[in-house]
């Protein structure tokens, strides 16, 4: 039975691109690894306890964990600012080498976006920061040029171009530190905590951005703590706890894991929860495919629940009744 | 919002974007005119120009360029007022006014006098090109412009530097006096002392912390030493630099002639 959802798009900004339905699918190749790496900062801390992580390459991949699990130390290892005291990275199937060449080629590869763009933008023009990275790489000046109009207009921010850092709000700052690194063409952008501090629609704005980088074919790598995102976007889920790995996975498999959520401090989506309840009160399937967005769980219910004939006749409308819910 | 007016003034202008060569052209050519004659006149000359541009092209009145000059000017008379008093000996010749204090003898020479308004012609007529320059045209393009004559790369790269994390200096110290004023930080002479103190340190080591952090990031685009950053060419019509050129060419004739013959 077909059932048609409204499209919540228009309705409420806060909707992140349904991801195309990509579960099981064939092992990608890996893209970068952290292969059973060590670190621990001056003081003593251990930030990471012989981790193995895998990047697929072309795969949209979401870092979740608690404060200080990690996450920005294995960034900054992916970028070759940290070197494991034991362990290696690996790029490509090779080794990391910490020499000129070896960082040249890492730091084209990956492109690592800053939490705060602050202590990333330093030029005092948009345009004229966003081709310091490809002037580093040693291009000719017409094809910089051509990587930095590119990126603006990947980036959307052809009306910044000129202005300095000062005069840019919080979330454009945010896309032209993407800019910035998505002029050196990397494979893989990994951005830490970028949707932190903005508000819906610049948050939904930056989602819909990474979308088009993937489908551009490049690897997408964020940390974030809103499980919400990470169910709806990614293709893959990364669960870490006190610089180990605790789970990697589906991300309906991740949060559907009792043993990870509660190990990670996560807190389930609301949608897997609905869905979950749903399931014991046997409205829905246990057998159904595990919803990832509201869109989804709506078409579920559509399936497999009747509407009321009241609700029908009053012309009800559950995203309006949703939607009074969230304010 | 831009805390600093002279900077929001150089990017709402209406010679933003005006090539910098020309205006660059222009600037110098005014503060070297003022201080080759150290001639009140050609200052007056300079000076009306200045503000006649600024007025029809730039679209900045009167009255905010004289905003922005007034301050330094002060500095200035302050510094050239002393500069005319001298003490005086039992011949000094040219004496035009005098004073005893005590034993000594104030005054003012027709010589020291001359220097006095020599000093502050030059002086003005320098800081108003350089208003000019700054009012018009964004530290962006100034840097573009010294790049383009190859100014030496490590002045550049700390004039950028210093210019953007000086408004990011800004908001942090504004974000941390807020904080404290919250809290009653500043509620007493003896607290805003003390205030000032934990602020004016822990902006320090913030700065600190923000250096390790700019530089992190500046590596991982491949900071190698060298802040290399895209320079646009510049497009720079040769009739208005003729022009231009025209105008001090005229300016420095007529100030010749002064000299010369005396004229006014």
């Amino acid at each position: 039975m077909a059932v048609t959802v409204p499209s919540i798009d228009k309705a409420a900004p806060v909707t992140y691109p349904s991801p195309a339905r990509r579960e099981r699918e064939e092992p990608a190749e890996t893209l970068l690894e952290a292969r059973g790496v060590t670190f621990s900062y001056p003081d003593g801390t251990v930030a990471l306890n012989s981790l193995s992580i895998g990047i697929p390459r072309g795969r949209r991949v979401v870092v979740l964990g608690a404060n200080g699990c990690g996450k920005s130390t294995l960034f900054l290892h992916f970028g070759g600012v940290l070197r494991p005291k034991s362990g290696e990275i690996v790029l490509d199937g090779q080794p990391v080498r910490y020499d000129r060449a070896g960082m040249t080629r890492l730091r084209q590869q990956v492109g690592l976006v800053f939490q705060d763009p602050d202590s990333q933008l330093f030029a005092s023009s948009v345009r004229q920061d966003i081709s310091f990275g490809p002037l580093n790489l040693g291009w000719s000046e017409a094809k910089v040029r051509d990587a930095v109009e590119a990126a603006i207009e990947a980036t959307q921010i052809g009306d910044l171009a000129d202005r300095p850092a000062h005069l840019l709000s919080y979330g454009q700052k945010k896309r032209v530190a993407i800019a910035g690194v998505l002029a050196m063409d990397p494979s893989v952008i990994i951005a830490d905590e970028p949707t932190a501090g903005l508000d819906p629609e610049s948050t939904a704005r930056l989602v819909s951005l990474f979308n088009s980088l993937h489908d551009a074919g490049r690897t997408i790598v964020i940390s974030t703590h809103d499980v919400e995102l990470a169910l709806a976007w990614a293709d893959e889920v990364v669960v870490m706890r006190k610089g180990e790995l605790l789970r990697t996975g589906h991300p309906t498999e991740v949060f559907q894991d009792p043993e990870v959520l509660a190990g990670a401090r996560l807190q389930q989506p609301i949608v897997l929860e609905t869905f979950g309840h749903l399931c014991h009160m046997g409205y829905i399937p246990t057998d159904a495919v595990p919803p990832r967005n509201a869109n989804e769980l709506a078409e579920l219910i559509g399936c497999h629940c009747s509407p009321q004939p009241s609700a029908i006749s009053s012309g009800f409308d559950p995203l309006r009744a949703g939607q009074s819910h969230h304010a | 919002m831009n805390p600093f007016p002279i900077d929001a003034v150089a990017y709402g202008n209406r010679l933003r974007s005006a090539p910098a060569t020309e205006k660059v052209l222009f600037a110098a050519g005014a503060v070297a005119l003022c201080v080759g004659f150290r001639s009140l006149a050609v200052t007056a000359v300079v000076v009306t120009i200045v503000t006649a541009v600024l007025r029809l092209r730039a679209g900045i009145g009167m009255r905010d360029f004289w905003g922005f000059l007034w301050l330094p000017s002060g500095f200035i008379l302050t510094g050239v007022v002393p500069m005319a008093i001298e003490f005086l000996g039992p011949q000094t010749p040219g004496v035009l006014a005098s004073v005893h204090i005590g034993s000594w003898h104030l005054g003012v020479t027709s010589r020291g006098l001359t220097q006095a308004m020599a000093i502050l012609a030059s002086s003005f007529g320098s800081l108003s090109g350089t208003l000019f320059l700054a009012l018009t045209t964004p530290i962006v393009d100034i840097t573009d412009q010294l790049r383009r004559w190859y100014v030496p790369v490590l002045f550049i790269d700390m004039m950028m530097l210093i210019y953007r994390f000086t408004f990011v200096l800004l908001a942090t110290a504004g974000a941390m006096k807020t904080a404290q004023e919250v809290r009653l930080g500043y509620s007493t002479n003896r607290l805003w002392l003390r205030s000032v103190a934990m602020l004016a340190s822990n902006l320090y080591l913030r700065s600190q912390m923000r250096a390790v952090s700019l530089f992190t990031a500046l590596s991982c685009r491949g900071y190698s030493g060298e802040l290399r950053v895209l320079v646009d060419r510049a497009p720079w019509s040769a009739t208005r630099v003729l022009g231009i050129i025209g105008v001090h060419v005229l300016i420095g004739i007529w100030g010749v002639a002064t000299r010369t013959w005396g004229w006014v």
